[in-house]
């Protein structure tokens, strides 16, 4: 039985949300709440679906040519689907982390300053400096780079890497972090950091995190969606569809059975 | 009448090293078939092997009997041919005779083609640096009747009156500095005509245009860089300098129909092609995920292309610029037809100027004497050219390695 609704108000609320690439059709009428401040996971086999619903959520999709998405999603109770929201200023409030870090080819500052720019977020050179150190320390880079800040994003490692994308998705003040197989990249000590890290966020964010670790989404998730060839097949608390499933195909996927 | 005989003895080996290949490959592959185990080398390498052998001795005929031979003796060409064939054919025959399961064909092959390319490229290096071995030679014969300073300095060119018998003031005559400076300012027209417009394209092509709009603009580009430049030439005789005429004449200015401005504005249509079409192919090499990662900051299509997606490729990007000053640099035909021939000193574009390849023409063509300060001055004209290419494409080198080296 698929559970929706939330106790508190949720940040986004999809109803009958579909997407088609073309004739394609990668979603089929998904429903779902995704609550604040908190952890939301996707999980389901390769090409269920999860990237083209995260990406529903910042109105990603409009850069793909031929994907068309239909339903209604709500952010805060405004629709974001319609027309009268601008994407672009939708997407200063919900940022994105992909699953490699690809740093702009400037420096580290830049990179973090990139946003800010972008938005205006900063009147002076002192004001950019602080949101570039507020926001490489909440991505826990500021340690490592504090002293190389003119370095090129490009120069640092992976793990580092991702925490300077996300740094810079926070540099632009979001009030939702998605994050697409973000640690498919990471080494095992840089995914611990990364995870780490997501705990000490979402306090201050709404996080929906795609993962096809089954371990990482019961580790760091408060509540987590099942996908299965592109339809919602179950969304409950974390600690429910991991221990408790009610559906025998997520059953099959979290028991390693499929995917 | 040219004698033909060593052109025909060349057409021989090549032939017979043919025939060679052919038939040590076959013969070595009925072994292999009789046998019905596995060569050391396939068999093509054996016929391979062979021909190299055969190769080699039909060059040292060809070059002993060159070395030799008489003037039009029919007896000797015909021993001359008779013992390319045969000496061709023994070299063939003793490699072939070697030719077992167990013979090692392959490295030697191997080995042959690496020195064969080493020796082209090493070629290639002694072509380039005989070239500029003649520049220097005859540039520094030149500099012998004009001092170096006062070509890099002086600012009258007239090497026509120069050479004129009793003429005094020669030593003013071979200032280099108004051609230099007719080049230039061309070249400059013309990338102020051509970067931003090439520019424009490529973002447009790769940016923006859908794929139907994107495959048909862009061979179209490519095809005005097809055009050959004696048409652009005529082209900027004809209507651009004429209307740039008329246009000052509007304005109040009189200005001659051959103006640095008519040839700078056709070279720059001639070069936008260059910079579009290379600008384009790296801009769409840019990878999508870094226009998703600035797309998903909030920023807009040309924010994004501006902040992201162009830093990423400046470096592809200065590279097909600086083609484009090569070319721009090097280019007669237009200015020959377009911007006249006066070396004034002007950086006023509605000027009639002269630029360094015209002048070059200009020293070179027409009877006279091929061993005057006249013609060896187009010598350190051309030696000057090169040298400016040359550290251009050194700086715009360095200046891409140190970028890429940074976030690449
Ligand atoms: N740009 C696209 N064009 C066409 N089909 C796509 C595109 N992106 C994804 N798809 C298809 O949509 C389905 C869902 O893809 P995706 O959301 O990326 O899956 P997941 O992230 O769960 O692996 C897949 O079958 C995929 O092939
Ligand atoms: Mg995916």
């Amino acid at each position: 039985m698929t559970n929706h609704s939330l106790e508190r108000e949720p940040k986004f609320r999809c109803r009958s949300v579909s997407v088609h690439y073309g004739s394609f059709q990668a979603l089929h009428d998904v429903d779902i709440d995704i609550m604040d401040r908190g952890v939301t996971a996707l999980i389901g086999p390769s090409g269920c679906g999860k990237s083209t619903l995260l990406r529903v959520f910042n109105r990603m999709n409009d850069t793909i040519a031929n994907a068309r998405v239909t339903g209604s999603v709500t952010m805060d109770g405004q629709d974001i689907l319609g027309g009268d929201i601008d994407p672009v200023s939708l997407r200063a409030r919900v940022g994105m982390v992909f699953q490699t870090p690809v740093p702009f080819p400037k420096s580290i500052y830049d990179n973090v300053a990139y946003g800010p720019r972008l938005h205006g977020l900063a009147r002076t050179r002192a004001e950019l400096d602080a949101v570039v150190e507020n926001s490489l320390r909440r991505a826990g880079l500021w340690d490592e780079v504090s002293d190389r800040l003119s370095m090129p994003g490009t120069g640092l490692s992976g793990g580092q890497q991702q925490r300077l994308v996300l740094a810079r998705a926070i540099a632009v003040d979001p009030e939702v972090i998605l994050m697409d197989e973000p640690a498919s990249s990471l080494d095992p000590i840089a995914t611990a950091r990364l995870e780490a890290l997501i705990e000490a966020l979402k306090a201050r964010y709404c996080i929906i995190i795609v993962t096809h670790s089954m371990a990482q989404a019961a580790r760091i998730s408060d509540r987590t969606a099942f996908l299965h060839q592109g339809r919602l097949i179950e969304y409950d608390a974390t600690e429910r569809l991991f221990t408790n499933p009610g559906d025998v195909r997520t059953q099959d996927y979290i028991t390693g059975r499929f995917g | 009448m040219t004698d033909p005989t060593p052109l025909y003895m060349l057409v021989l080996s090549a032939l017979l090293c043919a025939a060679v290949f052919y038939h040590v490959r076959d013969g070595a592959r009925r072994r292999v078939f009789l046998a019905g185990q596995r060569p050391h080398s396939r068999s093509r390498y054996h016929g391979a092997l062979a021909a190299c052998a055969a190769a080699a001795a039909c060059s040292v005929v060809y070059g002993v009997g060159l070395a030799l031979r008489p003037a039009g003796d029919v007896l000797f060409d015909a021993g001359w041919m008779a013992a390319t064939g045969l000496l061709g054919w023994l070299a063939g025959w003793m490699v072939s005779r070697r030719s077992t399961m167990a013979f090692r064909a392959r490295p030697h092959v191997e080995r042959i083609v690496r020195i064969a390319l080493a020796a082209l490229s090493t070629l290639a290096v002694l072509v380039t640096l005989g070239i500029v071995a003649s520049l220097l030679f005859e540039a520094l014969l030149f500099f012998g009747d004009v001092s170096i300073v006062e070509f890099i300095f002086g600012t009258q060119w007239s090497p026509q009156t120069a050479i004129r018998e009793g003429q005094a003031g020669q030593s003013g005559a071979f200032g280099a500095v108004p051609v230099m400076a007719g080049t230039l300012l061309i070249t400059a027209i013309a990338l102020l005509v051509a970067v931003p417009t090439g520019l424009m394209i490529a973002i447009y092509l790769s940016e923006y245009a859908s794929r139907r709009t994107r495959a048909l603009v862009k061979p179209m580009t490519e095809i005005l860089a097809g055009i050959p430049p004696v048409v652009y030439g005529f082209f900027a005789l004809l209507s651009v300098g004429p209307a740039v005429r008329s246009l000052a004449g509007a304005l109040g200015a009189n200005v001659p129909t051959q103006s640095a401005l008519a040839a700078g504005l056709v070279m720059g249509i001639m070069i936008i092609p260059l910079i579009s079409s290379l600008s384009d192919d790296v801009i769409n090499a840019v990878p999508q995920s870094l226009r998703d990662g600035s797309y998903a900051l909030g920023a807009t299509r040309s924010e994004t292309v501006r902040r992201a997606v162009l830093p990423s490729a400046l470096p592809g990007i200065v590279s097909a610029v600086l083609l484009a000053v090569s070319r721009a640099i090097g280019e007669t035909m237009i200015v020959v037809m377009a911007a006249g021939r006066g070396a004034t000193l002007s950086a006023n574009p509605l000027d009639s100027v002269t630029t360094v390849t015209v002048q070059i023409v200009a020293l070179l063509t027409g009877d006279q004497v091929f061993d005057s300060s006249k013609t060896r001055a187009a010598f350190a004209l051309g030696l000057m050219l090169f040298a400016l290419t040359l550290i251009l494409n050194v700086v715009a080198l360095i200046v891409v390695r140190r970028y890429k080296e940074r976030y690449a």
